[in-house]
């Protein structure tokens, strides 16, 4: 038997309800004259084989509900409990209007911090396998994370057997000529294999090659997808193309993905391979540089961490004016970027989460007044044999469109909230957050967010339910009747107002202590008046101020002239 | 059964499961309308068995979301326009399947009243 053919027909049948109607009506009202004809032409009169057939006919209404009920889907009933509890919900403006408020704004809490614990927490790296990156870093007593030496780069690289790839980045600024003048842009000094390490392909061009990151080697440069569009109109044939940098001509070589982000540091337009030939990288106790290590297959983090100590220690024998008291430091690379944020997410989501509790507990207080309310209704129901799985599915209906209307105006709220929130935090935090760019309603905050609906919708179907106890329904019956029922709802009503005021004083206390220590976060003497003190950067190309008495020079006409 | 008050007394009312059997049967003449099959069933049966309406046309919407049957608006010799129903050939096949069903039963119902042990 072919379902989805009866499926498509009945279908159809739904689409087509009003003419399937009409041609049921038109057919009965030819079967039934036809009938009369038969009647007339036995010899009755007109009025007598007219009654005749409509006797034999029957009640016309329930014969063509029972047509209906062949081909009709059995969601009719679903359909009559809906429109049901609109109209319940309807009558009952107050309540509903108080319900959905009261639920729109827990749930746009909710979802609003959700989708910025989920753009920092669940998917803070756009590479793939990030659970596999480690930053690799030196720790001291008093840094415990500390910039890594060139030297010691090298020997780690060498050294180690935990890390299938291990590279280093250290942040570097280009001046850039345009035809405003020059500028200052941010890039980053990477050795050859970093974007390889991290998994990322240009889309076009080329990676850096290995030799590229040697001494003597030509300077290339690959370009950041947001560079290529800004400063060279997005032109595919820059490849192979020179730009001056720094007054060094450079040939741009790549330019990378548009999705590509790396967080540790400001965002960066330019990337050239490190080159061990500044003054820095020669000396083994000048420590710029950051690594990421990928880890292989089967290495925990712990195992990284140990063997890179271990390493330390050696070098902190073989130098030990150098590199006297420096260990290791092996991070998550997700954990390395969203560390200082982790915990300030995860006390919004609690507290969010707490302002959620107290909505529900809030909303099913209201249920159950007006459960209290509807004994009467339930009752006569009841008795006019409504079975107790469709009375329980009419609260389950109701329940469900609260909480979807709930849910959906809590969405908007939510995009407000995200929009809201975003704004508030300052530009140069958000260049130090890419991974906030992918902030919004994506499919994994619309999946949180239907879960919480499904739970609110489960508590609030449950509430009123466990309310009217079935058995004592006939009780409902008579006025007044108010025996261990009216004593559940006082416990469960207590209860609740229990809950709602314990979770009220937590999110209060936490508020207070929040604000207070922004009040002394805010009120700390640094020492020193700064509300007339503003700090700058002057960059000079390498190339013309290589002597420190050029350099000097201009340092003096600069103050002279300020 | 329960029987309804506006039947004739002794009208026996149509085994169950049988109705769909016997519409089908009847459209493998013709196409029919609704009014005609109940016609052509009565007549058939010698004015043995009425086809109720209430069962008639659920009974055609079943068939037709089967895809047993098939209709279509076409006009009566009178001039009136009507739904004729026609037999399709999963229809004509069901009906076999019906009638070899039927008959087994028949023939096992036989056996059991016939049978000289069973004291009636």
């Amino acid at each position: 038997m072919n379902v989805f053919s009866r499926f498509a027909k009945k279908l159809a049948i739904l689409l087509g309800r009003q003419r399937f109607s009409r041609e049921l009506d038109e057919e009965m009202a030819f079967h039934r004259e036809q009938a009369e004809k038969e009647f007339l032409a036995a010899g009755m009169t007109p009025e007598a084989s007219r009654y005749a057939a409509m006797r034999q006919f029957g009640n016309a209404t329930r014969l063509k509900e029972k047509s209906h009920e062949v081909v009709g889907f059995h969601v009719e009933t679903v359909i009559q409990d809906l429109s049901f509890a609109q109209r319940q919900l309807r009558r009952n403006p107050g309540f509903a209007v108080t319900a959905i408020l009261i639920l729109a704004l827990g749930i746009g809490a909710s979802v609003a911090i959700f989708a910025f614990v989920d753009a920092a927490l669940i998917k803070p790296l756009p590479y793939p396998n990030p659970t596999r990156l480690v930053e690799v870093t030196e720790s001291l007593a008093l840094f415990p994370r500390g910039n890594l030496s060139y030297a010691d780069y090298i020997d780690w690289k060498r050294s180690n057997t935990v890390f299938s790839s291990m590279d280093v980045y250290t942040a570097h600024r280009f001046e850039f000529n345009t035809p405003f003048g020059t500028e200052s842009v941010h890039g980053l000094q990477v050795s050859a294999g970093f974007f390889s390490t991290l998994g990322i392909q240009p889309m076009l061009g080329r990676d850096f090659r290995p030799g590229e990151d040697a001494p003597g080697a030509a300077p290339v440069v690959m370009l950041r997808y947001g560079a290529w569009q800004k400063r060279f109109g997005g032109r595919p044939d820059v490849v192979g193309q020179t730009v001056n940098l720094s007054g060094v001509a450079y040939t741009i070589v790549g330019v990378l993905p548009p999705d590509f982000e790396f967080a540790p540091r400001e965002i960066a337009e330019f990337f050239e391979p490190l080159r061990p030939t500044g003054e820095c990288e020669k000396r083994r106790s000048c420590h710029n540089l950051v690594a990421v290590g990928r880890l292989k297959n089967g290495v925990t983090v712990g195992g990284a961490l140990a063997q890179m100590k271990a390493i330390a220690l050696q070098l902190e024998n073989q130098y030990p004016d150098s590199n006297r008291g420096q260990g290791a430091s092996v991070l998550p690379l997700s954990a390395a970027i969203v560390g200082d944020i982790k915990p300030i997410l995860l006390v919004l989501l609690g507290g969010a989460g707490l302002l959620l509790l107290i909505a529900c507990v809030n909303v099913s207080s209201l249920l159950l007044v007006r459960a209290e309310t509807r004994r009467r209704e339930i009752a006569v129901r009841g008795a006019l044999g409504a079975s107790r799985l469709r009375l329980s599915r009419q609260f389950v209906t109701e329940a469900l469109m609260l909480v979807a209307s709930g849910g959906a105006i809590g969405l908007g709220v939510a995009y407000a909230g995200i929009k809201g929130l975003s704004g508030m935090i300052s530009k140069d935090w958000l260049a130090g957050m890419p991974f906030l760019r992918g902030l919004g309603l994506n499919p994994r905050v619309l999946i949180f967010t239907s879960c919480l609906v499904f739970l609110a919708g489960i508590l609030f179907s449950i509430t009123p339910i466990l309310h009217l106890r079935f058995s004592e329904m006939r009780d409902g019956l008579t006025e007044g009747a108010r025996g261990s029922a009216g004593r559940l709802w006082r416990r469960m009503g207590a209860n609740l107002v229990v809950i709602e005021l314990a979770t009220a004083v937590v999110l209060l206390a936490g508020a207070g202590l929040l604000g207070k220590s922004l009040y002394r976060l805010l009120q700390q003497d640094l020492g020193f008046r700064s509300d007339h003190l503003a700090t700058m950067n002057v960059g000079l190309p390498a190339v013309a101020f290589t002597k420190d008495e050029q350099q000097s020079l201009l340092q003096n006409s600069s103050f002279n002239h300020i | 059964m329960a029987r309804k008050p506006d039947l004739l007394p002794g009208t026996p009312d149509l085994l169950p499961g049988t109705l769909d059997m016997l519409i089908l049967k009847t459209l493998t003449r013709a196409p029919l309308h609704g009014y005609g099959i109940a016609l052509s069933i009565k007549r058939s049966s010698n004015d043995v068995l009425t086809v109720e309406e209430g069962s008639l046309y659920p009974a055609l919407q079943r068939l037709l979301l089967q895809g047993w049957v098939k209709a279509e608006w076409k006009m009566t010799e009178t001039k009136r326009r009507a739904r004729y129903y026609t037999l399709t050939a999963a229809g004509r096949k069901q009906l076999g399947i019906e009638l070899s069903q039927f008959e087994q039963m028949i023939a096992a119902i036989g056996r059991v009243l016939q049978d000289p042990q069973e004291v009636i």
